[in-house]
């Protein structure tokens, strides 16, 4: 074991690789944090992104973030990289400015250690010894090989094997002649035993018998003996001193019990027959010795096959070693020893085998089941790599918060059995959260599901998960892309809570559950799923599938709900059963035989970077940039497909709409009539006919009434226009006659009358009216249960105790690491004391502050009059606790913590329930004649009596009559520690009407936005302080009035996001020529005033001054210039080989980034440094030979995109030059080789280095050199990287 | 000589064997004495040396070759030294010390050379006490770590003269240790971090049977533990590379 450089070099590539690949995918995915506009994005995706860029815009990983290189840093690290603003003061020196690739000291090169044989991956700084810029795996040297040394060989480089004789003091032996490039480490060993092996008799001893040394040739040769090849020492003819099979021994790099004569000479494999294994006095070979059964096959006979036989085999599961209590040898202390393993189940397992071992149940259950499904990996576990090696079985994690998962195969190998191989490999759930961004830009809701679906599908570990909420009615239905082994999050720190919620809150979505007024029987229901338990529990199970989120169990089995909330905007909110908590809890124990599916052949060919000509997955067409957004708009999609089904309210309209004609279409239709008089009175009835039932149709909707009716009376109603208008418009068109004995004029004008009646009978008792109820799914990080009962339960079943697994089992569980055993232990046992609650001043905001102050809460102060809080303005204030806590808010008095059930730290109604010391809440307050139109529709709709509940919005806080708001709060430490006492907080609102126009927030992108060249219009998104409806002109300000341009607003208070109140517009672009394009929008608040009502109860207030807007257009287009690599063909010296690419723009969009992706097998991967004009991607890794071909996409943030490809083969050169010919031209010798090459040449012998020898002229194909034919030219060459030809010798005189 | 006289011979004859045999078993563990000029530094330099090199080897291997590691993690209540680290998150380590066994020998000349000074001096002195005289020359010490053990070479040329001179070089000790393997082992797993973020550690041990890794993973760290199974010799080290933090890796 002298060397172990180089094992398994292709096959760990192999397994590794994958790590190596995804972390430049994943660096993209962080990238993505890093945000900037995309026109095609819904408000919603550019609300969540506002999240990040509030909250985490400053703590982003980002690999376009300046770095700075920092020598050696104040924790003693060399060569680490960091922000610019922090290097300094993360740095023993000034850091240097810039990368670390284009440093001298810290640049990776290879660090040679001749002495010591060894080639390193280093620094410069790092090396005292020999250091070179090169890579590794492009110094011939540091290649592995087999090296030769008397009868062993080793698989290791050039260097080490160099190091390895000057260890053993041999001398520079000629070139080649013990270093030579094999494939395998196999094939090296191979030649080891080709050593002929006999008796070494060296010369008279004691009473005149012989000495005698077993041994190789060469070695007795050195020994000056006389070699007998195949005899024992203790052979009879030889007549030595040595008497046979004195004792048994392991022998040092052998496997087996060898027989040692009185000598100490080793002779054969030990056989308790003697005669049998003395075999005369000759070597008896390992096939020829005693069998020895496989011990995992058959144990017991194995136990009694070890007393006499010691054919160990070491691949079979056996090994000479010392004996023990529980082995048995007739003869000496050794025996071939059992070194397989028995594992939990009492399965034999062999040396070297491995297998997955789980702490709970994996993977996904009730697949394909619509609200059933979920991924059931519970909070805390992780997945477990055994290995059975040397009869002991240990166990490694695949690392906390699965990010690496375990699979297994099993492979089939002589003798029957099975014999199984497990790796930690890559969770890859980002991809799941990606592939729902297949659904942006597709309006048709299954076009949409069934592209995230065909990307889900590509994935091994994601599945579409279906929710469907409808009960049969309305549009709460969708499904999505989720990770089939979810994410873990790091459960106690606030830090990273953050982080986790924000993944979570893709869970959180809003169903609207709508009751519609009906003419008879009960009221019509949509989304009636949302309001019932098993609604809350498929939302739960949706929930727990992203990740550490949800109502869920521990390793334990304790549940914990607080990682799931639904409330209400009215009534009470369905919760989850306690028979779907029984259910959770059955998740705690693993199941037999799960196991994680492997990776596909596609992912695998994305994976290794195979050829393309190698890769056997089918074209895809379909673009996909894994660009820099992938997180957000991939989980987006979620949010996105989700609001595609989400608007029950708008797919009524559409109903509705559908079933009027448009204005203009009856304009043409009477035009025609007047055009045309021939038609007469079929003309007139035709045309009246659809006047008519259009006309009833258009009432009745625009009333509101279509949706409360059924639709058979719906028809009746629009036939009897239809039969009104007919019967008008015959009487129009001149005909005549009667109808029913009066003429068809006067049944039509009756008919009327009768339709006026009946749809105001309808209207007036309300028919149609809708009432909302919007249910808030909160999806929310899993929260360990309160205190440390069961800490000591961590690291059971065999299976290690990790800080993650020690978390999810108490709040008050904490991992010791800084003692000789490291456990997780109960840290609050001796805590007995309440959070201690008091007003957090850092978070209140300007115009703000904390009046009142005492131990029992404070008074918030606002700047409106009297101190109050103004109208749809965002307020923040804050409570700080002397410990990490959990705290909750009430709006009335409550009797305690538990009966509270909103968290206090909340963002405009996304609540947190983390343990923090700081608890913020952001919130606004809405205008009176808000929370009176909501109210209006409140009354008005359950003046019936129904089961309707007065209006209590989670997210908002409405005043009391005296226009106060009061909150009390209680919080709790880890140990379930509560407050009794509430801490109280006050401000009043102030009740002045609403006089203030809306307020623009933000606009996405921000003005000046850029177009795309050739583009003809731009999408922007804005948010306003407060509902309203908005409209923009072009070029000039203009009042709202004579503004003609609509944009898309939200107007209901629930309608409100952490932004604001969203609007979205289309805006035309700049023409080619014209520089850039005005714009100006105008808002109006409180939409539901219809001010042309007369009595109308307030006004609209109106922006009396226009925000500007610019679009500039693209003015050179995007260009990329150069890629590299560029060459047709590749040589390289070896695989695996990593290859680096760069690609190069110009153009696009001004002062916009630019972004570049290269194809890998069917997805776009974002390079990993981009954003300006040079593109670099370092580091693919090639295994294999081939044809390659990368598509180059570049775009930029408006949209323009140019494409490319990167296309060359790769050829491996391990095999010297050869030289083709060679002769002799004035006195010149002249040699030709086959490729670039470099050659020189000695008189004496071919036995020389190339570093010594005399360079020939010429380092192309032609090499040349003056020639005398007085002495031999022993010649040969070198390729560029360093492989030699053979030698060549010309004789003097032959040319 | 009557019988008397005989069992007073014989029981006298019995107290001093006893006597002998006792002393033999329980007398005092003394420092090697000098005992005049015929005493071998050589063997004086060897047993005040050799208890002290266990204990440095053993603190090594615990620490990831250093004696006070300067970048750490601590496990089990020791700080064990990190031999690639990247403080990033999803990139590939950054070699600490490619040079691993020279640093490890380094730190074993480090920590020995004032033992040795000190048994040197302490040689002079019982020397000089006895009347010799001594000249030494500037001394050296060599620390070099090689396949089965670890060895020590003390280079004080001492001449020690009374009547006849006589001239000493080198003073060497040699450990019986797997060090050198574990340390080559450890290289080889540092530059799979290094290239490729992690490492195999199925291979080696299938290879090579006398060797145990465990590897364990904690939190963003990379605990190894190399052992020889015959000699229980071990070797511990830590790695922090391509590190997949929770959730988004949004950092705290």
């Amino acid at each position: 074991m002298t060397h172990k450089k180089s094992i398994a070099w292709f096959e760990l590539v192999l397994l590794v690789s994958a790590s190596v690949a995804f972390s430049y995918i994943m660096n993209d995915a962080s990238q993505g944090l890093t945000l900037y506009g995309n026109d095609s994005e819904h408000a919603f995706i550019v609300a969540v992104r506002g999240l990040f860029i509030a909250f985490f815009g400053h703590n982003l990983v980002s690999a376009e973030e300046v770095l700075w290189t920092c020598p050696l840093d104040k924790n003693g690290v060399y060569c680490q990289e960091y922000g610019y603003q922090i290097c300094d003061g993360n740095c023993t020196t000034s850091c240097i400015q810039t990368r670390r690739e284009f440093t001298s000291e810290c640049r990776i090169g290879t660090c040679i250690d001749a002495s010591k044989g060894t080639c390193t991956p280093s620094p410069q700084r790092n090396c005292n010894t020999t250091w070179t810029e090169t890579p590794l795996s492009d110094i011939p040297a540091c290649r592995p090989g087999c090296c030769i040394v008397g009868s062993e060989a080793q698989f290791m480089s050039q260097v080490g094997c160099d190091a390895w004789r000057a260890d053993l003091g041999l001398e520079d032996d000629e070139v080649g002649a013990i270093f030579e490039p094999v494939g395998s480490e196999l094939e090296c060993l191979a030649k080891a035993n080709g050593q002929e092996e006999g008796a070494c008799v060296l010369g008279i001893g004691t009473f005149g018998l012989r000495n005698c040394k077993f041994g190789t040739k060469e070695q007795c040769a050195g020994l000056s003996g006389t070699f007998y090849s195949g005899f024992l020492c203790s052979h009879p003819a030889l007549n030595t001193s040595c008497e046979p099979q004195a004792t048994t021994k392991c022998v040092a790099g052998n496997d087996e019990v060898y027989w040692f004569d009185s000598c100490g000479n080793r002779e054969n494999i030990y056989n308790s027959l003697k005669p049998i294994s003395f075999n005369g006095g000759l070597l008896l070979s390992k096939n020829q010795s005693c069998d020895l059964v496989d011990p995992a096959r058959e144990p017991n006979r194995f136990s009694v096959q070890q007393k006499s036989c010691g054919n160990c085999n070491y691949l079979q599961g056996s090994r000479c070693g010392p004996k023990t209590t529980a082995e048995f040898a007739s003869i000496g202390d050794v025996v071939c020893r059992d070194i397989s393993c028995v594992d939990e189940t009492g399965k034999r397992r062999s040396h070297g085998e491995s297998w997955c071992a789980f702490d709970s149940r994996i993977g996904v259950e009730d697949e394909g089941k619509v609200n059933a499904q979920r991924s059931v990996d519970v909070p805390g576990s992780q997945h477990y790599r055994k290995t059975c090696a040397n009869g002991k079985i240990t166990t490694e994690t695949c690392g906390s918060f699965r990010n690496q998962i375990c699979v297994e195969s099993v492979v089939d190998v002589p003798g029957g059995k099975d014999f199984s191989e497990a790796a930690c490999r890559l969770n890859q759930w980002q991809l799941c959260l990606a592939a729902n961004q297949q659904a942006e830009g597709l309006d048709d809701p299954a076009e949409a599901t069934q592209a995230v679906a065909e990307e889900c599908e590509k994935h091994t570990d994601c599945t579409m998960t279906s929710i469907d909420l409808t009960n049969g009615r309305g549009t709460f239905a969708f499904s999505t892309c989720v990770p089939k082994y979810p994410p873990g999050f790091d459960l106690q720190s606030s830090a990273n809570g953050d982080e986790a919620q924000a993944l979570c809150s893709f869970g959180t979505v809003q169903c609207k559950y709508v009751t519609v007024k009906k003419l008879f029987g009960s009221k019509k229901k949509y989304n009636a799923g949302c309001v019932d338990s098993s609604g809350a529990e498929a939302m739960n199970n949706f929930c727990m599938s992203l990740g550490d989120c949800g109502a869920h169990i521990n390793l334990e089995g304790d549940y914990s709900g607080k990682g799931f909330r639904v409330s209400t905007s009215r009534g009470d909110a369905p919760g989850i059963t306690s028979g779907y908590i029984a259910g959770l809890k059955l998740l705690q124990n693993p199941t037999a035989n799960q196991k994680v599916e492997p990776l596909s052949e596609a992912e695998l060919v994305s994976l290794y970077g195979l050829p393309s000509d190698a890769s056997a997955s089918p074209e895809e067409t379909q673009k996909k940039i894994f660009d820099s957004m992938m997180m957000i708009s991939g989980a987006s999609g979620i949010l996105l497909a989700s609001l595609i089904y989400l608007a029950p309210e708008a797919t009524l309209i559409s109903i509705g709409s559908g079933l009027g004609l448009g204005t203009s279409g009856t304009g043409a239709i009477i035009t025609a009539v007047g055009d045309y008089p021939v038609l007469g009175a079929y003309g007139g009835a035709a045309a009246g006919l659809l006047i008519g039932a259009a006309g009833v149709a258009y009432i009745l909707d625009a009333l509101g009434i279509t949706a409360g009716l059924d639709p058979a009376i719906t028809y009746a109603l629009i036939g009897l226009g239809a039969f009104s208008g007919a019967a008008i418009g015959w009487s129009l068109g001149g005909g005549g006659g009667t109808l029913l004995g009066a003429a068809p004029w006067v049944l039509g004008a009756w008919g009327l009358v009768a339709l006026v009646v009946i749809i105001a009978i309808f209207y007036f008792l309300g028919i149609g009216k809708k009432k909302e109820t919007t249910i808030n799914f909160q999806c929310l990080p899993w929260q360990p249960p309160l205190g440390g009962a069961n800490c000591n339960a961590c690291g059971a079943e065999g299976l290690l105790c990790t800080k993650y697994a020690c978390q999810s089992l108490g709040q008050a569980c904490r991992y010791v690491e800084d003692s000789a055993e490291e456990q997780c232990v109960n840290a609050g046992i001796d805590d007995v004391s309440a959070p201690v609650i008091r007003e957090d001043a850092s978070v209140i905001l300007t115009n703000y502050r904390y009046t009142q102050l005492s131990e029992r809460g404070y008074h918030l102060e606002g700047p409106a009059e009297r101190g109050c809080i103004p109208r749809f303005e965002r307020v923040q204030l804050g409570i700080a606790t002397n410990e990490l806590s959990q705290c909750k808010v009430a709006r009335v008095h409550t009797e305690s913590f538990d009966v509270m059930e909103e968290y206090f730290a909340r963002f405009n109604g996304n609540e947190n329930p983390l343990f923090r010391r700081n608890h913020t809440m952001i919130f606004s307050v809405p205008s009176n004649e808000a929370i009176e139109n909501e109210q209006a529709i409140d009354e008005e709709f359950d003046e019936d009596g129904s089961d309707e509940q007065a209006m209590h919005y989670s997210n908002l806080f409405l005043p009391d009559g005296s226009g106060n708001v009061n909150l009390y709060v209680r919080c709790t430490d880890a140990n379930g520690n509560k407050n009794l006492q509430e801490y109280a907080i006050n401000f009043c609102v102030t009740d002045e009407p609403d006089m203030t126009p809306p307020v623009i927030r933000q606009f996405s992108p921000a003005s000046p936005a850029y177009s795309a060249l050739g583009a003809t219009e731009r999408r922007i998104h804005f948010w306003l302080n407060e509902p309203a409806e908005c409209r923009w002109s072009e070029s000039t300000d203009q009042d709202y009035a004579t503004m003609t341009n609509e944009a898309t607003c939200a107007t209901s208070l629930s309608d409100g996001t952490p932004q604001g109140w969203a609007c979205n517009a289309t805006l035309p672009t700049p023409a080619s020529g014209v520089n850039e394009r005005s714009f100006y929008v105008r808002c109006k608040d409180q939409p539901w005033i219809n001010e042309s009502e007369s009595g109308s109860n307030g006004t609209r207030n109106t922006n009396n001054q226009g925000v500007n807007y610019i679009i500039k257009p693209t003015l050179n287009a995007l260009q990329i210039n150069s890629v590299a690599p560029d060459k047709d063909t590749i040589f390289v010296l070896g695989l695996p080989y990593r290859l680096n690419f760069t690609v190069t723009t110009t153009g696009g969009a001004s002062g916009q980034a630019r972004y570049c992706s290269y194809k890998n097998n069917n997805d776009f991967i974002r390079f990993f440094e981009t954003g300006g004009d040079t593109h670099r991607q370092p580091g693919l890794t090639m295994v294999s030979e081939g044809n390659y071909s990368y598509p180059i996409a570049c775009e930029d943030s408006v949209g323009n995109n140019a494409s490319s490809e990167i296309r060359f083969e790769l050829v491996v050169d391990d095999q010297g030059p050869a030289i083709t010919r060679i002769y002799t031209s004035n006195n010149r010798l002249t040699i030709i080789t086959n490729e670039h090459a470099r050659c020189v040449f000695k008189t004496t012998s071919c036995s020389f280095a190339f570093a010594n020898s005399t360079l020939m002229d010429g380092d192309t194909f032609e090499h040349s050199t003056p020639f005398s034919r007085d002495v031999n030219h022993y010649i040969y060459c070198q390729d560029s990287f360093g492989n030699p030809s053979g030698c060549v010798t010309v004789r003097g005189g032959t040319l | 000589m009557n019988k008397r006289g005989q069992i007073a011979i014989f029981v006298l004859v019995a107290v001093v064997i006893i006597a002998v045999f006792v002393w033999f078993v329980i007398r005092p563990r003394l420092p090697p004495s000098l005992g005049g000029a015929d005493v071998n530094p050589s063997a004086y330099m060897r047993d005040c040396l050799r208890a002290e090199l266990p204990p440095i080897i053993s603190k090594l291997s615990t620490q990831g070759g250093s004696l006070a590691p300067d970048n750490f993690m601590t496990y089990e209540g020791t700080n064990v030294q990190y031999l690639c680290y990247t403080s990033e998150d999803y990139v590939p380590c950054t070699v600490q010390q490619p040079l691993l066994t020279t640093h490890v020998a380094q730190e074993i000349r480090r920590e020995i050379e004032p033992k040795a000074r000190s048994c040197m001096d302490a040689l002079v002195a019982r020397y000089e006490q006895q009347g010799y005289s001594v000249e030494s020359a500037p001394r050296s010490i060599n620390v070099s770590i090689v396949p089965g053990s670890i060895d020590v070479v003390f280079t004080a040329p001492l001449t020690v003269s009374k009547e006849n001179a006589q001239t000493f070089r080198q003073f060497g000790i040699s450990q019986s240790s797997e060090l050198y393997d574990l340390l080559m082992t450890a290289t080889s797993i540092i530059e799979f971090e290094s290239t490729l973020g992690d490492s195999e550690t199925t291979y080696y041990m299938q290879f090579y049977p006398d060797l145990k890794i465990e590897k364990l993973k904690k939190d963003d760290d990379t605990i190894y533990t190399l052992t020889n199974v015959v000699t229980d010799d071990s070797f511990r080290f830590a790695t922090r590379s391509l590190v997949w933090p929770q959730g988004y890796g949004v950092q705290s």
